[in-house]
């Protein structure tokens, strides 16, 4: 497997984080900037053993009131993924499927962890997983590991990489060797930052 | 006192019977739980439907498992280890945590290897291009180690959907509240039949040592099914069986000696009963070979009656000593004793092979019951001192008919006209009402059964076809209807036995559709035209599509494979014809349903059946012949005792004090309990038997002495079996409680009437 190369541009605004990974993820999702629109555009380069070449992929995701993640890919395949408390939805082609949450360990460990980052919620992150911080001069490295060992079974890992108060991306590493490097798009930007 | 040469010679001969009789039935006979053997002889193919799977029904076999925990979490990961390991236990076919990940890695391998086969969506360039566009969707949205195996090897999720039919279930929640604390469900499904309760005690002790094996001490577990309850009835029927026949056993010798006085006397009225046991047994052993338990139940109690005929000789004997005792009371015991082998001779014909089997058991028993009163008992030697010590009062009056009423008759006929009038209903045709399960688990099963999707019982549609082949090709028509009805709402899901094994030409139409591998190696490349995806990961698809082709599914294969039980209850050979059975799962719109049916243009070998409908017309159809055989047999009584007694005024007062009898005790049980169910409709005819007793006791022409005497006889008659069936009305188990409360009513109404109708027999 090739892994995915982040590159990244050095990071001005440094957090100096403490020794310890619960205080230094705490630290860091205090800091961390709301972010500024409901729905948070994503660009995802995606890496399986089932396909010749990376693959592209772009939509957003959106976290509803009511507790439910919402991931939308609008490129190359529309598909919508709704993760709620109970629920998992998935709609294509006109299509709906759904089925309950706790039958699918990793994608509950998913949305426990995009929500958690989302909200900026430590303490739910250190429910679910166990941290480990590095601080570097590109910013903050925070690896989230699966404490459960039916999530982990088929979710390793969640990356989670950051400048200061930004956060910067999220990878996704999976069992089946895949890894999702979703990366979001600054609004008006017209790229990743 | 030393029995002379004869009496030695004749006690041996019964020594040599009872031997004989314990030898046949300790070498022939083999005991028997099947309920459907006591069903009634089926009219239809409805009726048959309910016979042929009273004791398998689909579904009977599930085992329902809720491991609870404090945290929902925690049961669900003990139920999937819990079920894991009962993996390949020897007592199930298949065991399965509902929490378990959803499964694409828990594919069967039968499903899996036989998915082409089973699964009837044609592959064709087109599917393969939709399909292949749809598995990328997939894997964009989230992959797995699984589905990663499954898309190289199974791009059009042929198995997937082979899966889904053969789980109609739907989904579950993997925990649920139970109470303060949360339950998570695992169901096994066991390899012997419900009825089959050495395999269910097997099945239960493998899922409590796996419990066990858990060692969790916050954990809990709560079993549920057909086979547990079964063995929770044996447990209660056992447990209720020894303490009340152990009280009835104490209250009838308490009885007894109260009349006797003598323990040697005592024993020797137990002794004809025993010997008609024995020839019953012996009996069925050489006829049928098997025994229910229901038969042994139900014809010990039944024979229990015939300690009335060493009562009435040895209450006699004591007064009269027994020469003079036999000569008194024996023309009324070989009456009764016949008239009572008429009314089981009338049972034997009601076409339930089961009642037969009773019928020929107490037939049996009662015969060698009334012989062994008249020509074993007289060989024992009893003293007879009271005998000599009490004076013959009326030794020299006259022999006189008693003075026979009709007053009693017509006020019990009043009263139960007026009881008439304040009961609904007398009869409940409802067969689920027998049942000895507790209402409150009953309904806890409903929901559990519910929730997982088992299918409703209460209608099932039946293809009937001379050949198995011809069974499975009525059934895919039929499925390939119900997509329609399903189409309208009518029905939600189904599972039928075409989903395990098509019939051949729906294997061969799949096999022939299959592509060369060149032809698919072609559309795949045209598939992944535009994905990610290279062709070169589908080599396991084309290897696996080439090889199906040589595949052929036959009933070993499924019958080898973990869903043999469901399969072997959805498709039977029974009296040369296969059936096959497609039951309903998820909602279903019963009146859609019925209307659907008769507009669907099933041919006349397909068609919706009500189960309950048919169990109740078969439970009404089979109270009717029962009565018109009770009538018939009471006229046929009526001839006997008119022959034997050559008085017809008498003969007809027995009769109809006797059909007076049983007219109160079915008033006064249904005003007590309710409407009456199979087993009160049995126990009357053990009330019938008595009140023809009591009356041609009570009736007899004899001196006033005599008639004093079996007054008293009959009194401790009437005490014995009150005392017996007294015990039983109060147990907990329905069908002993309904024996116990019609047969104490029935003998104490029975009796008053005789002794209120003849009581005036001797005015001073």
């Amino acid at each position: 497997m090739i892994p995915v190369l982040i590159t990244l541009a050095a990071c001005a605004g440094s957090l100096s984080l403490p020794g310890d990974d619960a205080e230094a993820l705490s630290m860091i999702m205090a800091s961390l900037a709301a972010p500024g629109e409901e729905r948070l555009a994503f660009v995802e380069e995606r890496q399986s053993p089932l396909f010749d070449e990376i693959v592209t992929v772009s939509g957003y995701l959106e976290r509803l009131s009511d507790d439910t993640l919402v991931k939308v890919i609008e490129e190359p395949l529309p598909r919508r993924l709704s993760l709620g408390a109970e629920r998992v939805t998935v709609e294509s082609a006109g299509r709906t499927v759904e089925t309950s949450i706790s039958r699918h360990p990793a994608l509950a460990g998913l949305r426990s962890g995009l929500i958690g980052l989302i909200d900026r919620d430590a303490v739910s992150l250190l429910r679910v997983f166990q941290p480990s911080v590095e601080d570097g001069e590109n910013g903050w490295r925070l690896e989230l590991l699966p404490r459960e060992k039916r999530v982990a079974r088929n979710l390793r890992r969640l990356v989670v990489h950051g400048c200061g108060e930004t956060l910067i991306s999220v990878e996704v590493w999976l069992a089946d060797g895949t890894i999702e490097q979703m990366r979001f798009v600054v609004p008006g930007s017209g790229g990743t930052e | 006192m030393t029995p002379g040469p004869s009496t030695r010679i004749l006690l041996s001969a019964w020594a040599v019977f009872a031997l004989a009789c314990l030898a046949v039935v300790v070498s022939k006979l083999e005991l028997s739980y099947d309920l459907s053997y006591f069903l009634p002889e089926a009219s239809g193919p409805d009726e048959q439907l309910l016979r042929d799977r009273a004791g398998d029904a689909p579904g009977s076999r599930l085992l329902f498992g809720i491991v609870t925990a404090p945290e929902a979490t925690t049961a669900e990961e003990l139920a999937v280890d819990f079920s894991l390991r009962l993996q390949g236990a020897d007592p199930f076919t298949r065991v399965l945590a509902v929490s378990q990940e959803a499964g694409l890695d828990d594919i069967p391998p039968f499903a899996w290897k036989y998915r082409y086969l089973l699964d009837d969506r044609a592959l064709t360039p087109e599917s393969l291009h939709e399909e292949i566009a749809a598995r990328l969707g997939d894997v964009l949205m989230f992959s797995s180690p699984a589905l990663v195996g499954i898309v190289k090897a199974d791009p059009t999720m042929a198995s997937l959907r082979v899966l889904e039919r053969l789980s109609p279930g739907g989904e579950m929640q993997p925990s649920f509240p139970v109470g303060d604390r949360f339950g998570s469900l695992v169901i096994a499904e066991t390899r012997s039949a419900a009825f089959d309760l050495g395999g269910q005690r097997l099945a239960l002790t493998e899922l409590q040592d796996a419990f066990r094996a858990l060692n969790e001490p916050s954990a809990g577990i709560e079993i549920f099914g057909m086979g547990i309850y079964g063995l929770g009835v044996q447990e209660t029927i056992r447990h209720e069986a020894t303490f009340r026949s152990i009280l009835a056993t104490v209250l009838v010798i308490a009885v007894l000696m109260a009349a006797f006085r003598k323990l040697s006397w005592v024993g020797a009225a137990g002794l004809p009963v025993a010997l008609g046991l024995l020839a019953g047994l012996a009996a069925i052993a050489l006829i049928f070979g098997k025994v229910h338990g229901i038969t042994i139940a139900f014809g010990i109690t039944i024979l229990g009656i015939t300690v009335d005929y060493p009562v009435h000789l040895l209450g006699h004997a004591q007064k009269v000593g027994l020469k003079r005792a036999i000569r008194t009371v024996m023309p009324a015991i070989r009456i009764g004793a016949a008239s009572t082998a008429i009314a089981y001779l009338g049972l034997a014909l009601t076409g339930s092979s089961g009642l037969a089997q009773l019928a020929v058991f107490s037939l049996a028993g009662v015969l060698v019951a009334a012989i062994a009163t008249r020509w074993f008992l007289p060989l024992l030697p009893l003293r007879e001192t009271d005998a000599q010590e009490i004076p013959v009062m009326d030794e020299e009056g006259s022999v006189r008919p008693p003075r026979l009423s009709y007053l009693p008759v017509a006020l019990a006929m009043l009263a139960c006209g007026l009881g008439i009038l304040q009961v609904d209903r007398f009869w409940s045709d409802d067969l689920s009402a027998l049942t000895p399960i507790p209402a409150q688990t009953l309904r806890r099963d409903h929901e559990l059964r519910q929730a997982t999707g088992a299918p409703d019982l209460r209608y099932v549609i039946i293809s009937e076809g001379s050949t198995r082949d011809e069974a499975l090709s009525l059934v895919e028509e039929l499925t390939a209807k119900l997509w329609e009805a399903r189409a309208l709402g009518i029905v939600e899901r189904w599972m039928s036995p075409d989903v395990l094994l098509p019939s051949e030409s729906a294997q061969h139409r799949r096999v022939a559709a299959l592509p060369s591998t060149e032809l698919l190696a072609g559309w795949l490349d045209e598939a992944v035209q535009g994905t990610p995806f290279s062709a070169e990961i589908f080599a396991p698809f084309m290897a696996d599509v080439e090889s199906s082709k040589e595949l052929e599914l036959t009933a070993t294969s499924v019958l080898d494979s973990p869903f043999a039980g469901i399969f072997e209850s959805l498709l039977y050979e029974a009296r040369g014809r296969w059936t096959g059975l497609t039951t309903l799962h998820g909602s279903v719109d019963f009146a859609g349903l019925a209307a659907w049916s008769s507009s669907a243009g099933f041919s006349g070998n397909v068609h919706v059946v009500d189960l309950k409908a048919a169990s109740e017309s078969l439970v009404a159809r089979y109270r009717a012949k029962v009565s018109m055989v009770i009538g018939l047999t009471m006229i046929a009584i009526l001839v006997l005792l008119i022959a034997v007694e050559r008085r017809f005024s008498r003969a007809l007062w027995i009769v109809v004090t006797a059909l007076a009898g049983l007219g109160l005790t079915i008033t006064t049980l249904s005003a007590m309990t309710g409407p009456l169910s199979v087993f009160h409709f049995v126990a009357l005819l053990v009330v019938a038997g008595l009140g023809l007793d009591y009356g041609l006791f009570s009736s007899r022409p004899s001196t006033a002495a005599e008639h004093k005497n079996t007054q008293r006889a009959v009194l401790v008659c009437v005490a014995s079996t009150s005392a017996t069936f007294g015990v039983l009305a109060f147990s907990s188990i329905p069908v002993l409680s309904a024996i116990g409360t019609t047969i104490t009513t029935g003998c104490l109404m029975c009796w008053g009437l005789a002794r209120l109708g003849a009581g005036r027999a001797y005015p001073h």
